[in-house]
């Protein structure tokens, strides 16, 4: 081993004794990311899942019992990202009931069906038949009166997005668009058929009623124009992450980035203490030291990757996420964790170098931490933000890690595909060095 | 031989309207107990800074054993020792683990640190204080630690920046005793100190400096002898340097 190698060493050693004896500092570096990152997640799963998740529950209370509720529920049960109950607790709510079980945060919204709504449609539909026939047949609209439509109440979680009350707002009357139109075909048709016959009032043929009750409301052979849509990649649709994918690497980041704190304050200390002047004596130890101190962050810095991602896969779950699923790209996510935690050993080492007081050095690193992090999608996703915003995530380390990370996790990407984030960070880690040493040699 | 000798020093800090050393010539013999005194701003721990290598001069030279201080190789370096005015310590380690850095980021280790660090704690009287943690210390032990840490890899120049500012008679005594006894060995030693009776006592050869210069080179007898109405060390450096406040 040589002598250098040696030195290093030493100050591994050394370093790793003061982090062990410095409560605080481990504090920050391993419990505070701990706590933020399930306080965090849990806080945000149910917000996210409004956002992300597939399956928000509805409330449908069906106080009409006909087809207009039993397509509704159908209709959307087939949109794919709601479940539907139509009961709390085995029993059919009030409406006041369900709507204290909305905003309790039970369902993310509750649909009330009012009694008659089918028959009531149905009769609305008659009168729309009639009066079409007897324009086509005499030019004047029949004297009747318009009879007042059945309305569907809607009662919605006032946390949810704006596009999210949109999509059940047009899945619902999407719904009963086609059973109106259902409705009013048939009415059309009865009417058609009792005029040719000369018989008021008479029924439709059979085959003619089934055909109209099996006709379908979504995509099918009887669909004039049909809807394809897909991704734009060959990977397929780039998903929202939920609460759990977004926040473990987002604060795993985030806690390696902090180590900005005992790692600037550290060698500020030893640069008003005196042992920094010390170390200048000794040939070759100041290059020594700090190799020793990044080595030993560097270390920190995987040893919170590894918590965060146990915290994720093995307790979250616990606190009612979902787990966390690293899947087959382990290996790569060590690596950008690796080049994440050179990055935030460049931006400590920088820090601490051209700070001149701890002080300084923490209220300035905390700052830059939770700034970077908010630009960057820690805080929140970056989809969420205002295109502004989401431009100037472009200037955050930990948005870029943030993004390598989701690369990985939730595009099914690889190392190749997450390089440019990589390319970044690693340029970043090299630039906080070179500040680094450039004050170093000033100050001396 | 010479352990240390400068020709024409000179440092200008950048800004600053004087400089801090105008030409210093000193030449310290090997063995010697040499006394670097001044009052406070004259520019003694700018000389010391650049004897060390932790500040390059603006002019001039240092020679270390015969080798130019600028161009030395590792091995010259390592023969130099240097205990600071501040406590130079890692004040969450205890004082064996701090001895036991220094001492490996010097190239040992072992069974021969382990005696090194024995013998030195043995020499400042902190063989029971070993495995204390230095924030606990007494200002006195703190001192003594710093005076070990300087001395654990065995230097043969060492350099001593006010080593007893600021403690009790105690810690003073044991600090001149281990001094003493590191100048019988034959270390060099070059010693600052605003204690001019601790320097007419323990220094052969002493030099004032003041602005910079040198004002007056030899050993504290002979100054006293040759400086007019002056019964002790005290009454030369205030003859020479003035009596007027420098802070």
């Amino acid at each position: 081993m040589t002598r250098f190698a040696r030195q290093v060493g030493a100050s591994l050693r050394k370093e790793g004794r003061t982090l062990l004896r410095d409560r605080g500092g481990l504090i920050v570096l391993f419990a505070m990311p701990a706590a933020l990152v399930l306080v965090v997640t849990v806080v945000q799963e149910r917000t996210m899942r409004f956002v992300s998740a597939p399956n928000a529950s509805l409330l449908l209370i069906d106080r009409d019992g006909g087809e207009l509720g039993a397509a509704l529920k159908e209709g959307l049960l087939a949109a794919g990202v709601f479940t539907v109950e139509t009961g709390i607790e085995g029993r059919v709510p009030t409406e006041a009931e369900a709507k204290a079980a909305v905003a309790r945060g039970m369902f993310q919204a509750a649909l009330v069906l009012p009694e008659g709504a089918s028959a009531a449609a149905r009769d609305k539909a008659n009168r729309l038949a009639e009066g079409l026939l007897a324009v086509a047949s005499s030019g004047v609209p029949p004297a009747t009166e318009a009879a007042p439509a059945s309305r569907l109440s809607v009662w919605l979680d006032p946390v949810l997005t704006e596009p999210y009350v949109k999509l059940i707002r047009n899945v619902s009357m999407g719904v009963v668009r086609g059973v109106e139109m259902r409705l009013v075909v048939e009415a059309f048709a009865k009417g058609m058929l009792a005029k040719a016959a000369g018989r008021p009032g008479a029924a439709l043929p059979e085959f003619l009623s089934k055909g109209l009750a099996a006709a379908p409301m979504a995509d099918g052979p009887a669909t004039l124009l049909a809807l394809d849509a897909a991704a734009a990649t060959d990977r397929g649709w780039a998903d929202v992450p939920d609460s759990v994918q977004q926040n473990v690497p987002a604060w795993t980041i985030f806690a390696m980035f902090l180590i900005v704190i005992p790692l600037a304050g550290g060698l500020i200390r030893e640069r008003r203490e005196g042992t920094a002047t010390r170390l200048r004596v000794i040939p070759g130890a100041p290059a020594a030291s700090l190799m020793g101190k990044s080595l030993l962050f560097l270390g920190v810095c995987l040893a919170q990757f590894a918590l965060m991602l146990a915290i994720g896969t093995f307790v979250l779950p616990a606190f009612g996420t979902p787990a966390f699923h690293p899947g087959p790209v382990l290996a790569q996510a060590f690596v950008v964790g690796l080049v994440t935690a050179a990055a935030a050993v460049g931006f400590g080492m920088a820090v601490g170098m051209v700070a001149g007081t701890p002080e300084q050095a923490s209220v300035f690193g905390a700052s830059a931490v939770v700034i970077l992090g908010a630009l960057g999608g820690v805080m929140i996703p970056r989809f969420t933000m205002p295109e502004a915003m989401r431009a100037l995530a472009v200037v955050s380390p930990l948005g870029w890690a943030q993004e390598a990370f989701l690369g990985l996790f939730l595009r099914g990407g690889d190392l190749a595909s997450v390089l440019p984030w990589i390319a970044r960070l690693m340029a970043f880690a090299a630039a906080g060095m070179v500040v680094a040493l450039t004050f170093q040699r000033r100050r001396g | 031989m010479t352990a240390l000798e400068s020709h024409g020093l000179k440092k200008t800090y950048p800004g600053a309207a004087d400089p801090a050393l105008r030409g210093l010539d000193l030449a310290i013999q090997e063995g010697e107990f040499f006394g670097l005194l001044g009052p406070n701003g004259a520019g003694k721990t700018t000389a010391i800074s650049i004897f060390t290598g932790l500040r390059a001069a603006s002019e001039g030279s240092v020679r270390v054993f015969g080798a130019d201080l600028a161009k030395a190789g590792a091995d010259v370096r390592r023969r130099i020792g240097l205990v600071p005015q501040d406590i130079a310590l890692f004040p969450t380690l205890t004082v064996r683990e701090n001895l036991l850095y220094f001492g490996r980021l010097y190239g040992l280790g072992g069974a021969d640190l382990d005696r090194r660090i024995a013998d030195t704690l043995d020499r400042v009287a902190l063989s029971d204080a070993a495995d204390r943690i230095v924030d606990t210390l007494s200002g006195g032990m703190k001192r003594r630690a710093n005076l070990a840490a300087g001395l654990v890899h065995g230097p043969t120049l060492l350099f001593l920046d006010e080593p007893t500012v600021g403690v009790d008679a105690q810690s003073r005594a044991t600090i001149v005793a281990t001094l003493e006894v590191l100048a019988r060995t034959g270390v060099t030693m070059v010693y600052t100190t605003h204690y001019l009776e601790e320097a007419q006592r323990l220094c052969g050869r002493v030099a004032i400096i003041d602005h910079g210069r040198v004002l007056a080179e030899g050993a504290p007898s002979d100054l006293i002898a040759r400086t007019e109405g002056c019964g002790s060390l005290e009454d030369v450096f205030l003859h020479l340097t003035g009596r007027e406040l420098r802070d």
